[in-house]
């Protein structure tokens, strides 16, 4: 067989989730993280604050260039009018914006041992597996979008440690699953696995803590 | 047969440079080299014609090495696999696959049949945010496939950069000479995985279509009465071309 082949796709393609955009607004928004913790690390000593202090005021707002710009939807000719006293302004100031979530693509992957605990919960003879797997993985799924700091996600961070640290061969085959986050939530995901710089792809470190909630879940309704 | 792919989302930020930097190098060391144009500008897949129209002055113009091919990229990705098939049995070493700016399915495509991909990065305020992004890209997509697939290496090429940059990369204190955001955009592009070589900054860079693969053109030049400075000059791009062919040798070993 040659080796020229392409490997088997266990999610979209990024490219193909982002239809004629050039650049994604993840990858953008990451980029702008990096510069805030170049600017955080800056400032830190001038201000006699520890660097994280900073970056914790930094505001979560949703970041596109144009928006940032204050050039969102307007044409060439418009951007440089100055906007029309007239017209108020549609959010007023001081009103801080709805927190973002943010739409990934996980891979839900159970340690083989909590599959094997399935069997444990009431009712298991009736449906399938797989039935409740997929039950499980949409609770766990409708939990993740509920965390939004620090405090909520370290509730999972042991187990979602534990899972991240496990061998490929210690996890059950997997199934792609769309999720959202609040981008809040997903950076303390990242802080609690050790990673504060979100250098590992964003949908292992969510999936890591898909399971963990899953597999709490699981744990919680089994017969002791 | 080694397969590179050279992607970064901004354009101008030298992919097409680096293509024809690493074919000078390979051909250099006697080593058989298939260019693919994967950009719409095809800048790449017009070398041979920019080559063959410039009129050199004074040196007698080299016949364009044999060993050296440009082609188009097929339409499917069948068509692409059974290209590299037959690009490795007629013996050749080395496919460069040049790609078009932005985040494109055709050139994920591209980057998940190398084993390479090298993404050119200038040091400069302006680009390492796209740097950084065309790194964050290659993430999501290593995340795309599954676990026990094999993912090319994904490697930061600096480009074009100026003696300063150099002096911070290479000698003790030189960081401090660098102004503060310079020193911010350096640290940055070499916290990601990087080959260890930096290409400087060079005229002749600019005018590769116009000197065609950088060995016959240094030793036309010095052939040439007064042309022993521009030879010179190419050559010493040329020496650069080949430390660059020599890291990528250590990750994917020709």
């Amino acid at each position: 067989m040659s080796r020229f082949r392409l490997p088997a796709r266990v999610a979209p393609s990024p490219a193909a989730e982002e239809p004629g955009l050039q650049n994604s607004a993840a990858r953008l928004r990451s980029s702008r993280e990096v510069q805030s913790r170049i600017l955080a690390e800056r400032r830190a000593p001038e201000a006699g604050l520890p660097a994280v202090n900073i970056e914790a005021q930094l505001p979560d707002l949703p970041t596109s260039p144009l928006a940032e710009a204050g050039l969102a939807g307007k044409r060439e000719g418009e951007r440089d009018q100055p906007p029309s006293p007239a017209i108020p302004p549609e959010v007023p100031s001081g009103v801080v914006s709805k927190p973002r979530k943010e739409k990934l693509v996980v891979l839900f992957r159970l340690p083989l041992a909590t599959e094997r605990r399935l069997e444990l919960i009431p009712g298991a003879g009736e449906v399938t597996s797989a039935y409740m797997l997929r039950a499980f993985a949409k609770e766990a799924r409708a939990e993740l979008r509920r965390l939004l700091a620090e405090e909520d996600v370290n509730a999972h961070a042991d187990e979602a440690r534990r899972i991240f640290a496990m061998s490929a061969t210690d996890l059950a085959v997997g199934e792609a699953m769309t999720v959202y986050a609040q981008g809040s939530a997903i950076r303390a995901m990242h802080a609690a696995l050790g990673d504060p710089w979100q250098i590992e792809p964003r949908a292992t470190i969510v999936g890591a803590f898909l399971a963990a909630i899953a597999s709490r879940l699981i744990e919680a309704r089994r017969v002791r | 047969m080694q397969v590179i792919t050279i992607v970064q989302t901004k354009g101008g930020s030298g992919k097409t440079t680096t293509a024809m930097l690493l074919a000078s190098a390979a051909l250099n060391l006697g080593r058989r080299v298939t260019l693919i144009d994967g950009d719409v500008n095809a800048q790449l897949g017009r070398w041979r014609d920019s080559f063959e129209l410039a009129t050199w002055e004074g040196a007698q113009k080299p016949d364009w090495p044999e060993s050296l091919a440009i082609l188009s990229p097929p339409e499917s990705v069948e068509g692409l696999l059974s290209l590299l098939e037959a690009e490795e049995e007629r013996g050749v070493d080395l496919v460069v696959i040049d790609t078009r700016p932005g985040t494109h399915t055709d050139t994920e495509d591209f980057c998940l049949i190398s084993d390479l991909v090298l993404i050119p990065a200038r040091p400069v305020y302006a680009e390492w945010e796209m740097t950084h992004r065309a790194v964050l890209w290659m993430d999501d997509l290593r995340a795309s496939i599954a676990e026990d697939e094999r993912f090319p290496a994904v490697r930061v090429l600096v480009m074009d950069a100026g003696p300063k940059i150099i002096d911070a990369a290479t000698r003790e204190g030189g960081m401090a000479q660098l102004p503060k955001r310079d020193q911010d955009v350096l640290q940055e592009i070499l916290r990601l995985d990087h080959l260890d070589v930096i290409v400087p900054h060079s005229r002749i860079l600019e005018q590769l279509g116009y000197h065609g693969p950088l060995g016959p053109a240094a030793r036309a030049n010095a052939k040439a009465p007064g042309g022993r400075l521009l030879a010179d000059a190419i050559t010493r791009q040329l020496e650069v071309a080949e430390l660059v062919l020599t890291g990528i040798d250590e990750v994917i070993p020709a």
